[in-house]
């Protein structure tokens, strides 16, 4: 076995200060995304025409769990309709038009230069606790906080979920998966505070008694020197690991820090965890002490043509599109991927940004050779991080034979795409295992939230 | 209104240009040889298998530097007639398109090394023999295409093709594939193993072949290959020239120094020359990630604690009046027998595992990615049971040949091990 050559990069891709993240100026439209699957016919939004505020509530569509759709600026609504977003679901989503003058809702301010210190307001959330996290949760909810992402699964759930069952620890997922796009570690680098206001907060609601801030391990240590500072005073941990792709997976994250097995799909509460990324975490932080809603979100942008990677705040229900040409990213003749490269998760340029996933790669074309038949070589086995068979996954595709697939391990399978980035064959064992999960998906006994099946 | 104040700046720079790094993996195997890029590790089939050629690369030099340039007109003939019958055979039915050129290179190539160099002769080598000995050659390059494109191509064949291939050539041509012949050390590589004659100077074990003289005119050294000598007397075989052999007496008068077996110098198969060509590539492979330690190691672990266990004859005795009728004294565990002791009898299965084959089929057959196994449990119980067998054979069947008969049997069970080990999940 070979431990040592993937590691062989020339360049570590830190670097010496957290990069400034740039601001991107609102677009002439935006469809704003709701959080639940109606048809776009559904939903009960205000009726187009309507002006609203920055901030403004667009729907009053009530689904318990799911964020509030906010303006992220002021304009007139213009219709409704589908977008799919950065996690890959397809939603409705209301169409805004923007008046360019950012009115903000009346008696509101956000402006930060307003805000008190905001050590104040770390004081201020002190008195928080258990008895309050259903109120927190719906504030939250107000604040249209979103984070719906492998490494940072559905906030709002875990937190309904954290009012039945106990939660004992938060782990604060700083981890990136590609070292060029280290998105979680600048955010955290530089919004330290905002970040532990939140995770604090969370700690207090949750009752948890063990908070943990998982860093990449060999970052600079300069880039974590005020949060470092800071979570000493407040008692939180700060754990470096290794960050071997796809360590800020949710499942492996848990299985590495805490060493719980969480099955892939299945909510961290199961474990009695609270997981939430960089991104996640400061939303809650700055809903928390400044009461902003979250109407941007970072995102960052790999062009694959230029070797550039663009890390850029992007007002929610902007399209890809949007940004690319706000960036000058040509995306003639290239594809779009989501999350991490080698999830092979392809987006169109319509996809728009929301709380999914927040890493674009801009990639340019590439002719898939034909797949060579499988040799035995045994890589995909010895380098799936959850240790699946995915030659066998691929057999059991072939065969479509869902008892076979379940004794190779496709319901521990977290689709990394390790396998097919490895196989010497260059076999489509990363599709393979996705077209047994939808056929999985398409056998199970459908059931509603109760457990009652449902035909 | 600007929010999210603390990281943003509406004026950031553009991103400036930062090189390409590829996704940091905690197992990259073969990746240190390959351009990893965004969508693949850039390690290919070809690459897969030249990986293996690079390994094989030391046993190769060790051969041709111990018998000479005609290792390498032999490695030529066998590689260059398989490559001839690649095209053909890829246009033979749908198990045709099974078949890879590189795959097939690199199976003819193990063939090649698991030959004598002598094949490569004209005029015949031994008495008794036809000549034009390099025909043998160039049908065992075909015969490797043929078995792989019978055995399911690549990938498929749980036998090994180059198994099925060798040990047939051994049954149709017995003692003409026992190796004879070694370069003079003053003639390494420029000199011509063939230009020798039979038993006019044998390595003697106070000499080895450092100390052989030079005979003018004469390249090789012509000598019973050390595999022959043990398997005559762990087979009860051999007759003692006098009256009795013990096997203290067959380690310090028959067999040459360890040493020429480790570093070389002792006829044999071409890629078999020296064990530390076989074991310094082996670790190559390993480096590399393309093989697993753990069937070389647990190979070469069993068959020396079966070797150090099984019967072997302390003393083979003349009978008075028996004529070459002999006693032998067979011994179970010979290290607790205090007439051999713990140092002969490690002595002794030192030189069974150097003097065959058994560390070129550990590294290199045996690893083959068709026939082991998937598992890691299921690696190592084939591992074990490779080493026992093959112990078993080369001290009752043949040393030359026995590993590989093992591993061939073995290998027959690697689907039943598929089966019955499966991964485990880790979640």
């Amino acid at each position: 076995m070979n431990f040592f050559t993937a590691r062989k990069s020339g360049e570590s891709g830190w670097p010496t200060q957290a990069p400034a993240l740039r601001l991107l100026d609102v677009p002439a439209r935006l469809q704003v995304p709701l959080a639940v699957r109606p048809s776009a016919d559904q939903i009960a939004h205000k009726p187009a025409g309507t002006r609203v505020a920055k901030g403004e509530r667009l729907c009053e569509l009530g689904v318990a769990g799911s964020p509030a759709a906010l303006a992220p600026t002021s304009g007139r609504i213009v219709g409704a309709s589908q977008v799919q977003l950065l996690n890959g679901s397809i939603v409705p989503a209301v169409d805004i038009e923007a008046d360019f003058e950012d009115r903000p809702l009346p008696g509101q301010t956000h402006d930060a230069l307003h805000a008190q210190d905001q050590h104040e307001h770390l004081e201020g959330l002190a008195n928080a606790g258990f008895q309050d996290l259903a109120a927190w949760i719906d504030r939250l909810r107000n604040a249209g906080v979103w984070a719906e992402r492998p490494g940072s699964p559905d906030l709002l759930a875990q937190l309904h979920r954290a009012l039945r069952q106990p939660v004992d620890t938060i782990v604060c997922n700083l981890l990136d998966d590609e070292p060029t796009m280290r998105l979680n570690s600048i955010l955290a680098a530089r919004s330290g505070p905002t970040l532990l206001a939140g995770i604090g907060l969370l700690a207090k609601l949750t009752e948890a008694r063990r908070v943990c801030l998982v860093v990449e391990a060999g970052s600079p240590g300069k880039w974590w020197t005020p949060l470092r500072r800071l979570a000493r005073k407040v008692r939180l941990e700060i754990a470096p690991i290794v960050n071997d792709y796809p360590q800020g997976e949710a499942t492996m994250l848990l299985l590495t820090v805490l060493n719980r097995r969480l099955k892939p799909g299945r909510s961290p509460i199961d474990q009695k965890v609270l997981l939430l990324d960089a991104a996640a975490t400061i939303s809650v932080g700055r809903c928390a002490t400044r009461e902003q809603p979250m109407l941007q979100v970072p995102l960052a942008v790999r062009d694959h043509h230029r070797l550039r990677t663009h890390f850029l705040v992007v007002p929610v229900g902007m399209s890809l599109r949007q940004v690319f040409q706000q960036c000058e990213i040509p995306i003639e003749g290239a594809i779009l991927r989501r999350g991490a490269v080698l999830r092979e998760n392809e987006i169109p340029p319509d996809a728009v940004v929301s709380g999914g996933d927040l890493t674009v790669h801009v990639m340019p074309r590439q002719s898939t050779p034909l797949p060579d038949p499988c040799i035995r070589c045994s890589w995909c086995v010895e380098s799936c991080p959850v240790g699946v068979q995915p030659a066998g996954l691929l057999e059991a595709a072939q065969r479509t034979d869902l008892e076979l697939a379940r004794d190779y391990g496709l319901d521990s399978c977290i689709e990394c795409g390790v396998c097919s980035y490895m196989c010497p064959s260059r076999l489509p064992l990363l599709a393979g295992i996705r077209s047994l999960k939808k056929e999985l998906v398409g056998s199970a006994p459908r059931t509603n939230d109760l457990g009652v099946p449902v035909t | 209104m600007r929010t999210l104040q603390d990281f943003t700046m509406p004026n950031a720079p553009l991103a400036t240009p930062t090189a390409e790094i590829p996704v940091q993996l905690p197992y990259g195997p073969g990746m240190a040889s390959a351009r990893p890029a965004l969508w693949h590790s850039g390690t290919n089939l070809s690459r897969f298998y030249f990986l293996h050629v690079m390994g094989a690369m030391l046993p190769i030099a060790a051969g041709l530097l111990l018998y000479g340039w005609r290792a390498l007109l032999m490695i030529g003939l066998v590689v260059g007639s398989s490559a001839v019958a690649v095209p053909i055979w890829k246009r033979i039915g749908t198990r045709g398109a099974q078949l890879r050129t590189c795959h097939i290179l690199w199976l003819s190539l193990l063939l090649a090394l698991m030959l004598p160099v002598h094949l490569m002769t004209t005029d015949p080598p031994f008495a008794g023999v036809p000549g034009a000995q390099w025909s043998i050659l160039c049908g065992a390059g075909v015969l490797v295409v043929a078995f792989a494109w019978l055995l399911g191509g690549v990938g498929s064949a749980r036998v090994h093709p180059v198994l099925v291939a060798y040990l047939l050539l051994v049954v149709v041509f017995k003692q003409t594939l026992v190796p004879h012949w070694v370069l003079h050390k003053d003639r390494l590589f420029l000199g011509d193993v063939a230009k020798s004659e039979q038993a006019t100077l044998a390595i003697t074990a106070s000499a080895g072949w450092v100390k052989t003289p030079s005979i003018t005119g004469q390249d090789g050294i012509y000598e019973d290959a050390v595999s022959e000598k043990l398997f005559r007397y762990t087979s009860g075989r051999q007759r003692p020239d006098h009256s009795w052999l013990s096997l203290d007496g067959l380690l310090r008068d028959e067999m040459p120094p360890l040493e020429d077996l480790i570093l070389g110098g002792q006829p044999g198969p071409l890629g078999a020359a020296s064990a530390i060509a076989v074991i310094v590539g082996g670790l190559f492979l390993l480096y590399h990630g393309v093989i697993d330690f753990r069937i070389p190691l647990l190979i070469y672990l069993s068959a020396f604690a079966a070797l150090l266990l099984l019967p072997i004859p302390a003393v083979i005795q003349e009978i008075a009046g028996g004529g070459r009728r002999a006693h032998i004294d067979w011994r179970w565990f010979a290290l607790r027998d205090p007439n051999i002791g713990i140092a002969r009898a490690v002595a002794f299965v030192n030189y069974e595992t150097l003097a065959g084959p058994l560390l070129f089929m550990a590294f290199f057959l045996a690893t083959a990615p068709a026939v082991r196994p998937m598992a890691r449990r299921a690696r190592a119980i084939f591992a074990i049971l490779i080493g026992l067998l093959a112990a078993v054979l080369q001290l009752y069947v043949s040393v030359s040949f026995g590993p590989y008969v093992a591993l061939l049997i073995v290998s027959l069970v690697t689907p039943t091990c598929d089966k019955i080990f499966r991964p485990r999940p880790l979640v």
